[in-house]
Order: C-alpha cells, then structure tokens, then sequence
C-alpha cells in the first residue's frame, strides 16, 4: 500500500514548519506532532467513550457469563443482544484507531524521510515537497543539543539512551490511560482468567517494550516524535477522563434472561460532557423472569 | 458447523493492537531497512567487476558473471577447510551498519580503500581478499567514494566536514568544516579540491592545506561530484539546476533548469553535458552556452546514476526498475531492458580488450535485488548476457 497521499502532504507540512521554526527540526515536529494530535483528537474521544461504555457494561457481561458458564454461544448472542439493546457497535473503541493508523504511520515516515539519514531515504525525498520552494531546505538540520536525529542511540552521546527511556515510560502509561482497568472475571467456561483481559494486559507489556526497542534501533528524531506523541495522547486521554469521571457509573447489573434484560429500558449514565450518551435505538420491552 | 463469534470489544481492541503493531512494522520496515545499494567499479582492465553490496565486496568475472576464484602467487586455486576452491569475497564482520553505498578506490597496487557506511574506511589487500586494518574510527558515517591523490585521502563525512588523511598512516591532516554533509566524492584540478555538500555550498581549497580559496552557494544541496573541463565546473543540485561555475573564481557564469533534483555529476563527452534528473528526464546540454540539445522523458522513476555516453547511445538506469538506450543525437528511447531491483549506482561500460575475455562490448548495471545484483547486456543490442545474484 503506497502511503503517498499522506506523507507528502506530511513531509511538505514538516518543512513548512521548519521553515518557519527558524530551521528547529525539533521544534518543527513537536509543533507538527501536537497538531495532528489535535486534528484527531474528535476521534481520540470517541474511541474513549466507546471504550468507557463498554466498560460501564462490564457487570451485565459478567453475570451474563456466569449465567451460560461454559455456553460461548450463548455467551455471543447475549453479548451481541446486549450491545443492540446499548446502541453500541462492539468496535466503536477500535474503528477511531484504525482511522488514526494511517495519520500516525503518515506522520512516522514523513519524519524518517525529512531527516534523511542515508542516500535512500534521501532518493525518497525528491518529488514529495508539494510546496515550491521548499527544496531548498533539503537536508533539514539534523542535530540537537548534540544528538545526531538521523542516528539510533549510541555510547557516544549516553544522553542519547534517556530517550529510549522515556519512549518506554510515555508509551506505557498513555496505554494505560487509553485502557481502563476492569474488574477481573473468569473466562466463559470459568476454569481461567478473561482470555481478552489477559491479551489487553499482555499488550500492555508488549506495548511499551516494542517501542522502546524501536527507539533504540530507529533515529533519535523518531524517540522524539514518540515522546511528544504520547505526551499529547496522555493530556488528551487525562482530559476526557477527568471530565467524565464524576458521572461515570457502571450499570447495575440485573438479571439476563435468554440475553435480554429484565428491565425495561436501559440506559447508560452520562459520560464526558454529558452530550456523548450512547445513542438506545429501541427501548426493548420488558420480559419477565421465568 | 462452526460459527464465527464476535468477541468481547476487549478482545477485539486487542486483536487491532496486535494489528497495529504488524502495521507499524510492515509499513515503517521498508522505510527504515534501506534497500542495500550496489556499486560497482572495473577491476583488472575489465576482466573483472567488483561489487560492494550490503556488508561485503565480492569480485564477478565480466565475461560469464560467475565468482572470481582466490589464487596465491603461484597461480593455483585457493582452497578453504573442506577442501572447496575460495572465491574473492570480503565480508565486513565487524558488525554495526555495515553497508557500502560506495564503490571502494585504489590505495595502490594491491590494496583497495572501501568506505564503509559504519565510519570506517577498510584498506582490504586485494590478492587475499582481506581487511587488512581499519583507519582510526572518523566518527561519522560515510556515504561518498574516498579520492586518493598524493599524500592525502580526502574523505567526505555523511553528517559534516571534509577530512584529509594522511595516506600513510590514516591520521587526519587537517579538515574543511561545512554546514552539513558531504556525500560526494571530491574532484581534483592541479592544486585545488573541489566538493560540494549538502550544505548548498561548492568548495574549492588547496589541496594540499585545505585552505579555503571559495566557496559557492548553489541555493540546494548537492550530491553530486564536479566535473571539470577548460577553466569551467559542472555541478547539479537539488535546486534542480546544472551550474556552470568558473573553476577560478567560483563564480556561477550559467545554469540549466531541470524538472528535479539532480543527484549524480553530468557526464561530460565532447562538449556536451548529459545528466540525468529524479523525475526521469534525460538532459544534453549543451556545456558552452547551457541550452538543451535534447531532452527526454525516459523513465517512470528517478535517474539517480551517472548517464554512460557511447558513441550512438546514452544508457541510464532508474528506480523503476528499467535500463533505457537513448539514442545520442536525437534522446530517442531505442531500446528498454527490465531488471529485478532499482539501479541506484552508476553504470560500467566494458570493452573487448587484452584483459577481458568479453566478445562485444557489455553495459554493467548494478541493482538493489539480491537475486540481480548484476546483469551485463550488450551495448549495441541490449540483449542480456548473464546476471548474478546471491
């Protein structure tokens, strides 16, 4: 898949800005970084309302595996019926991240070709600047307070290594930020642990330890925008969090019957600024229980 | 019958992490794992074509494009512990970036001076096919050819400055600071050094000293080699323009527009410069007044090497994958041969000789696919004679 379309838009936007940032690499992509954060961030509270929402619903899904102990099937339907009877699409949380992939993976390469550390990313380069003009700032500046951007951290400059450090210490925690801790429950079956609990955790160590060894391995400049990028993300998520936090309640679980609640029209509490409630399609009707 | 359940949106925002990160990885791979790039120099007259690609140099025999053999004084074929004849091959073990992205030089009769990617300059004796000694670390990585001249080794650093070395003993002799890098092999003219850097600046200094004597903004960067002819320089640079530059003073005395960066030295043959540009144009200018004979829209994809010029034909390689024949007066494409990967290096033209075995004159290009490193066609025809990969 050619990623043209975003990154030369990228590229030409990252040496505007360093036109404009008296020739500051650094300052162009913390600049650049913030502002794509910010374009996305619609999408960046979506994805955490959705994720809230979810987890809100945690105590009916519980009692709805503990209903069908060891019935995956019926487990599913009673999930899927749930979700209707919420008005939630199960991959509101992870659509926003998709969308936001190909900006950030943009954003990424745009970094590595503007730096240009070796003649191939430099060959990359040409034909990109949509801007005329702009050729004439090729090679961008490429150091900073000592540190070679276009260079992996090396002994040479210890300093160097702080940055894959932080790229460690910023992933994980704007991570945890982005997942909210649950309770912990029992798989469908019952005999272990929550298989996505255990995957959602296991990304988390995962996470923050593949970026931290992409640091290491990719040029300074990329533990820059790493960095700044988490930074941003964990402002934004802190942001969300703190103003739905007083009126974020998980439902009250109620007992399932054939994967319909037994009251009569459920609702999700207000989340965020109060306008994000999750949209109730239809108010089922009320059944009895047998 | 199994059904295909949905799974917890904990499990599927797993599932698009786990995505995620194959996403990173495939889409981020290819930019940051450089396709390992060719170079190619004539060894022996021609006899032989040495290859420097990814961490080692390899020596192909231009007449069938098979490994040259290891032989000692005597003439007899070098064998390694099983018993099995040794081919001309070094491999840089030394780990860290190792990579060429130059062709290595000549330090002397029997040793060669590769520049490694990695900050360090190889002096390889070439009759065992070994690394002899590294120079003293220069603290940043190269990416030009060095030029051996005299006393001196002039090497151009990737991030900044020239050094000179001396060529006994590898110490520096003194340097010329720039402000950013130097990626082109520098060109000698009697006693003055000229090298242009990705600073936008043509430098010319004494040779000996490195005595600055001018220096020229070319308004873009450059990585490409002067060339020199009657009193004149010839440069092209990412201010998409060939200058025409007065060797004495620096001035700019003409300039041809080209519709992108030029990124190799202009091949300069009776008058007439050819050159290439990274949108595919091919270029003849003329190098008295620097108008165009002809140009032509040969390639899909950059020309990055050096035009090899020929009697009837101009031959370029591209990114895309092709080698072009242009016709020499008119820019006509007359003939187009695929090959595997890119051709990013300048192309080798061998002839029948006394030290070559080859029947027919043979164009050499190298290429960015390890299964096509090289591939020989005939110059007149462009028919393929053989290929070699690893």
């Amino acid at each position: 898949m050619s990623w043209d379309f975003i990154i030369n838009p990228f590229v030409t936007t990252l040496t505007f800005l360093y036109s404009i940032l008296g020739n500051n690499v650094v300052l162009a992509i913390v600049v650049f970084t913030i502002i794509v954060r910010l374009l996305t961030y619609p999408l960046t509270i979506q994805q955490q309302r959705s994720s809230k929402a979810m987890q809100q619903l945690q105590p009916e899904l519980k009692k709805l595996q503990e209903k069908h102990k060891g019935d995956k099937e019926k487990i599913a339907a009673g999930q899927m019926q749930l979700y209707k009877e919420y008005g939630i699409n199960p991959l509101g949380g992870c659509l926003p991240m998709v969308v936001q992939l190909p900006i950030m993976l943009g954003l990424y390469q745009a970094i590595i070709f503007s730096l240009a550390a070796t003649p191939y990313q430099l060959l990359e380069l040409s034909g990109r600047l949509i801007i005329p003009g702009l050729d004439t700032l090729v090679p961008l500046q490429n150091t900073f307070l000592g540190l070679n951007l276009t260079q992996p951290p090396s002994p040479a400059n210890v300093i160097s290594f702080a940055l894959p450090v932080l790229v460690v210490i910023t992933t994980w925690l704007q991570f945890k930020m982005t997942m909210p801790s649950t309770p912990k429950t029992a798989s469908a079956d019952g005999s272990k642990p929550n298989q996505a609990q255990a995957m959602t955790q296991s990304m988390g160590t995962i996470m923050p330890v593949m970026y931290g060894f992409f640091a290491l391995q990719f040029s300074v400049g990329l533990s820059i925008y790493f960095i700044v990028s988490n930074l941003v993300g964990i402002a934004q998520y802190a942001l969300i969090g703190r103003s739905g936090k007083d009126k974020a309640k998980p439902i009250e679980a109620a007992p399932v019957v054939e994967g319909k609640s037994t009251r009569a029209t459920p609702k999700l509490p207000a989340q965020g600024d109060g306008k994000a409630r999750p949209k109730v399609k239809q108010a089922p009707k009320a059944s009895k229980v047998k | 019958m199994k059904r295909f359940h949905i799974g917890t949106p904990r499990r599927s925002s797993g599932v698009v992490l786990l995505g995620l990160v194959l996403l990173l990885v495939s889409a981020c791979g290819p930019t940051h794992l450089d396709p390992r790039w060719s170079s190619i120099m004539s060894m022996d007259g021609g006899d032989s074509v040495l290859l420097a690609f990814g961490d080692r140099l390899s020596l192909i025999d231009t007449d069938d494009g098979t490994p040259v053999e290891l032989v000692d004084a005597e003439g007899d074929v070098r064998l390694d512990d099983q018993g099995n004849p040794r081919v001309w091959e070094v491999i840089n073990t030394t780990g860290g970036q190792t990579r060429f992205y130059a062709a290595p030089v000549i330090l002397d009769e029997n040793t060669l001076l590769a520049a490694s990617y990695d900050m360090r300059l190889l002096e390889v004796d070439f009759p065992v096919a070994r690394v002899d000694g590294a120079s003293a670390a220069l603290g940043q990585n190269i990416v030009a050819s060095p030029l051996v001249d005299g006393d001196f080794i002039y090497v151009g650093l990737s991030d900044r400055d020239l050094v000179a070395l001396n060529a006994d003993d590898m110490t520096e002799a003194w340097r010329v600071p720039t402000g950013h890098g130097v990626w082109a092999e520098p060109t000698i003219v009697e006693d003055t050094l000229y090298f242009t850097s990705m600073d936008h600046f043509l430098y010319a200094v004494d040779k000996t000293s490195g005595e600055e004597i001018w220096r020229t903004n070319l308004q873009g960067a450059s990585t490409a080699r002067p060339v020199y002819e009657d009193g004149y320089l010839y440069v092209g640079s990412f201010a998409k323009k060939v200058h025409k530059i007065d060797a004495e003073s620096g001035e700019i005395v003409a300039e041809f527009p080209t519709s992108e960066w030029v990124w190799n030295a202009p091949a300069l043959v009776d008058g007439t410069l050819y050159v290439g540009d990274l949108s595919g144009m091919v270029y003849a200018v003329n190098a008295d007044d620097m108008t165009a004979d002809w140009q032509t829209k040969a390639a899909t994809r950059a020309i990055a090497p050096t035009p090899l010029v020929t009697e009837n034909v101009v031959v370029v390689g591209s990114r895309d994958q092709n080698v072009y024949w242009l016709n020499r007066d008119s820019g006509e494409v007359v003939n187009q041969k695929a090959v595997a990967g890119e051709v990013l290096a300048n192309l080798l033209l061998v002839e029948p000789s006394e030290q070559s075995d080859v029947q027919e004159s043979l164009v050499i290009v190298s290429t960015s696919a390890p299964q096509e490193l090289l591939v020989a066609f005939t110059l007149e025809r462009g028919q393929r004679v053989w290929a070699y990969g690893r």
